[in-house]
């Protein structure tokens, strides 16, 4: 993904002249050629995250649409308070671009991964929340998040990300969007553990069991009726995520859906309230926390065993 | 132009009067830097326009120490920006005008009180301002105990880094935060060589004379200085008020009635005066 964003932003920034780029020791790869080629619009603010985004919305406020871009980590926690009183209570048109969330760091280790930034971010009034599931979703965001009035939040994966769009992503802001049709559960998941959801779904057909996989890649405004729509479908909601299972996608999924639906089952998957202390690739780390194809798949068969014969 | 000392005293009453009205707010931030401020509006430094707040070439002000508001209201409502029968809403349920300001009012760019944004902000406004050749100034006045944030010290970095040699920063450096005084809560001195040390001018001044204070603020805009000016503006805490200066407990103590009857008569009004400001 990054390698993807750092394209994109480099051909908005040809094309939107009001784009500032504003990086906190983040200026590596394609952001070298936006230095070349647009060096009056690039600020490199050093190690310094929060004077980075004061500064940015500063920016907004003349008119400017400033893209920040660090790791996650940093802007999301160190920067929490600058995100939420200068940003977001007072609107600021201001767009951040979070690298590498969930445990996607790995062997950087605990510090440097964010498997709490959803439930962060998604508390903060007027701060629209996005996740994009695979690389070729990122053009199209990176896009509309500029498009956009108002404070953008951009969660972004790292590398090797599996492709879940065969052409261009249908993405638009505050749109869920079916990636697979089902009707006995559905998996809404968001960012690239999304690709593992689809592995695991795939397979649950194969046993005969018809999964529908939603892409939440707006995680706020939360796509409300599409949630409602395919859970009273389906009746058996599971949520995958690269996250803390406190105040996560799941957590928001469940706060559409309570007192809503009559569900036959309900189930977050995510981080068992814990850091993640291992160490190893991206992969690794998920199957160490229960997260991989196979421990999504598992969980889609307890939620229908009983239901239905399980071939 | 108006007698500033003469103008000074009548904010310090009104600074009174709006917190005796909203019984919120912080008087003795508020009364030392309404100097800084007073010199700023009314003494022909900056370049506003109170019926066009958003005016394209106006300089922009930001009061980073947030707490001050008692004192940017004031200046903002005899400036023109808004009537003072709105002020007077201060702190009541419906007002726009609360202990801490933000944009909803007019005349003000951001909201503080969060200490340690304000100077970040102007960074970005001083950006902005070089990007677009506009010639107008960047104002900021944060605290001396806002100086222990570390996001000040970001923002100084990076004022020097990129040459902002538009935006000019004031401390009021009263000696004093909210829990005793800045020495012996977490000690920033010496400031004015940490300052030269990030690459900026300091100039120090007494911050309640006008003299040095007109001095040190102008700017030549045709010429500006080549390293950014910050200036610290020695004050005192209550300045004006002997019953609460440079007292540890007042920093966002409300008086209670009898208290009020005594600063209204060390600022020299009877109380049928103070009740008609």
């Amino acid at each position: 993904m990054r390698k993807t964003y750092e394209q994109a932003i480099y051909d908005l920034m040809g094309k939107n002249e009001k784009v500032v780029a504003l990086v906190a020791d983040s200026a590596s790869g394609k952001y070298e050629d936006i230095e070349k080629d647009y060096p009056d619009r690039i600020f490199n603010f050093g190690i310094a995250e929060n004077n980075m985004v004061a500064a940015g919305c500063a920016l907004a406020k003349e008119g400017w649409i400033p893209v920040l871009y660090a790791l996650n980590n940093f802007l999301v926690y160190r920067a929490y308070e600058f995100i939420r009183n200068d940003a977001c209570l007072q609107k600021r048109n201001i767009k951040f671009v979070g690298l590498g969330c969930g445990v996607v760091a790995n062997t950087l280790g605990p510090t440097h991964h964010t498997t709490e930034d959803i439930a962060a971010l998604r508390v903060l009034p007027d701060l629209t929340l996005l996740s994009p599931a695979s690389p070729k979703e990122i053009p199209v965001m990176l896009e509309k998040a500029v498009q956009y009035e108002g404070p953008v939040y951009i969660r972004l994966g790292k590398a090797f990300e599996k492709e879940i769009y065969e052409d261009k992503s249908p993405f638009e802001i505050g749109k869920a969007n079916t990636i697979k049709i089902g009707t006995d559960i559905t998996i809404f998941s968001t960012g690239s553990i999304i690709a593992d959801a689809l592995e695991a779904a795939n397979k649950a057909q194969d046993s005969g069991i018809s999964a529908e996989v939603i892409n939440i890649s707006t995680i706020k405004p939360l796509d409300a009726d599409a949630i409602l729509n395919s859970a009273q479908k389906t009746k058996n909601v599971l949520t995958v995520e690269e996250h803390n299972i406190i105040g996560g996608l799941g957590g928001a999924v469940a706060e559409v859906l309570c007192g809503k639906i009559d569900l036959k089952s309900f189930k977050i998957m995510g981080l068992h309230d814990t850091f993640c202390n291992d160490y190893g690739w991206h992969q690794d780390l998920k199957r160490m926390y229960k997260l991989s194809p196979e421990d999504i798949y598992d969980q889609i068969i307890k939620q229908i065993r009983g239901e239905k014969t399980i071939a | 132009m108006i007698d500033l000392y003469e103008k000074a005293l009548d904010l310090r009453r009104k600074i009174i009067k709006t917190c005796y009205l909203g019984r919120g707010g912080h008087i003795p931030p508020s009364l030392s830097s309404i100097d800084i401020m007073n010199a700023l509006y009314f003494g022909g430094i900056l370049k506003y326009d109170s019926k066009n707040p958003n005016w394209e070439n106006r300089d922009r002000f930001i009061l980073s120490k947030g707490h001050a508001a008692l004192g940017i209201y004031n200046v903002l409502c005899d400036a023109g920006f808004f009537k003072r029968e709105d002020l007077y809403t201060f702190c009541k349920p419906g007002t726009i005008f609360g202990a801490h300001p933000t944009p909803s009012i007019p005349g003000i760019e951001a909201a503080t009180g969060a200490l340690g944004h304000g100077l970040s902000f102007g960074v970005g406004l001083a950006l902005s301002a070089k990007m677009k050749k506009q010639k107008h100034l960047i104002y900021v006045i944060t605290g001396d105990g806002e100086c222990q944030e570390g996001s000040i010290w970001e923002a100084a970095m990076s004022i020097s880094k990129f040459g902002l040699n538009n935006l000019i920063w004031i401390i009021d450096h009263n000696k004093w935060q909210a829990t005793g005084k800045v020495s012996e809560t977490m000690e920033i001195e010496p400031l004015d060589e940490k300052i030269k040390a990030f690459g900026l001018e300091p100039v120090v001044v007494d911050g309640h004379d006008y003299k040095q204070l007109i001095d040190a603020l102008s700017v030549d805009r045709s010429n500006l200085p080549k390293k950014t000016r910050v200036i610290i503006a020695n004050t005192h805490k209550g300045k004006g008020v002997p019953f609460i200066e440079d007292k540890r407990e007042w920093h966002s103590k409300i008086p209670n009635n009898d208290e009020f009857k005594i600063i209204i008569n060390e600022l020299g009004l009877t109380e049928e005066e103070f009740q008609k400001l």
